[in-house]
């Protein structure tokens, strides 16, 4: 009997399996027949807006939202860790250092809290599906004598980890903006 | 049926042990303060008005209480049983939530200080329940300010803590 279960939960895999595998197969071909039209594509996310050799990153500040002090101070601090991971600038520049005055290579990162849920990690790890930690985000990156850009990133944490777990996620995706913008 | 009993009782046991056992009265050093690593175990002290942190392994670190700009206390929680991490996951009948369940309460002190720049820095510090307010207390007498006032210290659930709360910091640090 439990033989026969092994063998037909096999057989339903591999069925399900060759099914979802039909359509991937279908898209690669597309894929591969029109390379031209998508190397003719810019991606937004990959445009160069900056060349500045230098960033500082502003302290954080919430517009309308309560955020408990440990995660608007690691949100910055945890930004500035990931920006400085990237190995883009000569200098990362904190809030209030006066060598960024002097610098006149410096673009701008300011970030505005828009949103902030503080979970539960008890109720994550026990019932896998709530008490999720997330945060939302305004950031703006500014060179004085050119471009600015705007864009909200988003970070959370809803399965493994503790709360402040959720300003090391979002100092990663706020990485990969500055990253795609440098 | 038995067998799963068993194991909810052996790991019921299990935590509640570690619960009873488990009061540092260290201080971690979450993360910001220049020198020292992520997650370091330590003490902390206010020594000629400075913070001086001191890691289990490796050299003081002294913050000058005036270059302190703000102090908050807040609050977090860390399991109790969190050297084991995610392996009790794997634990049969899902008695690893069990685990989940058993929560270790922290006070949480950030302290946000310039370099000698002007760059603003953030210090997180996590301890045991009733352990950050006479410490932000002992920084503002030491010359540092703040934005908010200092907070009274609320009544902490954790085991093992209210005997702590009656006693002056002083002792306390002593005894680490």
């Amino acid at each position: 009997m439990k033989r026969a279960l092994l063998i037909a939960f096999v057989l339903a895999s591999a069925v399900l399996l060759s099914v979802q595998a039909a359509p991937q197969a279908a898209s690669t071909e597309k894929k591969a027949a029109e390379p031209a039209a998508s190397t003719r594509k810019v991606r937004p996310g990959k445009l160069k807006m900056f060349s500045s050799s230098s960033i500082q990153v502003l302290e954080f500040r919430s517009v309308n939202v309560k955020v408990p002090a440990q995660f608007e101070m690691a949100m910055y601090e945890n930004t500035i860790d990931e920006v400085e991971k990237l190995g883009k600038f000569k200098n990362v520049y904190r809030d209030g250092d006066k060598r960024a005055d002097a610098d006149p290579d410096v673009v701008k990162l300011r970030i505005s809290i828009v949103n902030f849920k503080e979970g539960s990690a008890r109720k994550r790890q026990v019932t896998t599906v709530a008490g999720a930690t997330s945060v939302r985000v305004s950031l703006r990156l500014e060179d004085p004598k050119g471009p600015a850009l705007e864009k909200e990133v988003e970070g959370a944490v809803n399965l493994m980890g503790e709360n402040l777990t959720v300003t090391r996620d979002l100092a990663k995706n706020i990485a990969v903006v500055v990253d795609e913008h440098f | 049926m038995l067998r799963a009993i068993r194991w909810f009782v052996l790991l019921y046991a299990c935590a509640a042990v570690a619960q009873t056992t488990a009061t540092p009265p260290t201080f971690h050093h979450v993360l910001g303060l220049e020198g020292a690593k992520q997650g370091a175990k330590g003490t902390v002290a206010i020594t000629g008005g400075a913070l001086v942190f001191t890691p289990a392994s490796g050299a003081a670190l002294k913050l000058p209480a005036g270059k302190i700009q703000d102090i908050s206390i807040g609050n977090d929680s860390k399991r109790t049983l969190s050297g084991i991490g995610q392996v009790t996951m794997l634990a049969p009948y899902g008695s690893g939530r069990i685990l989940s369940l058993f929560r270790q309460k922290l006070d949480v002190l950030t302290v946000a200080y310039r370099d000698d720049n002007g760059g603003l820095h953030g210090a997180i510090f996590s301890m045991s329940p009733g352990q950050a307010v006479p410490l932000k207390k002992a920084l503002l007498e030491a010359g540092a300010k703040s934005s908010t006032p200092l907070e009274e210290p609320k009544p902490a659930k954790a085991k093992g803590s209210a005997s702590q709360k009656t006693e002056p910091a002083a002792k306390k640090e002593d005894k680490q």
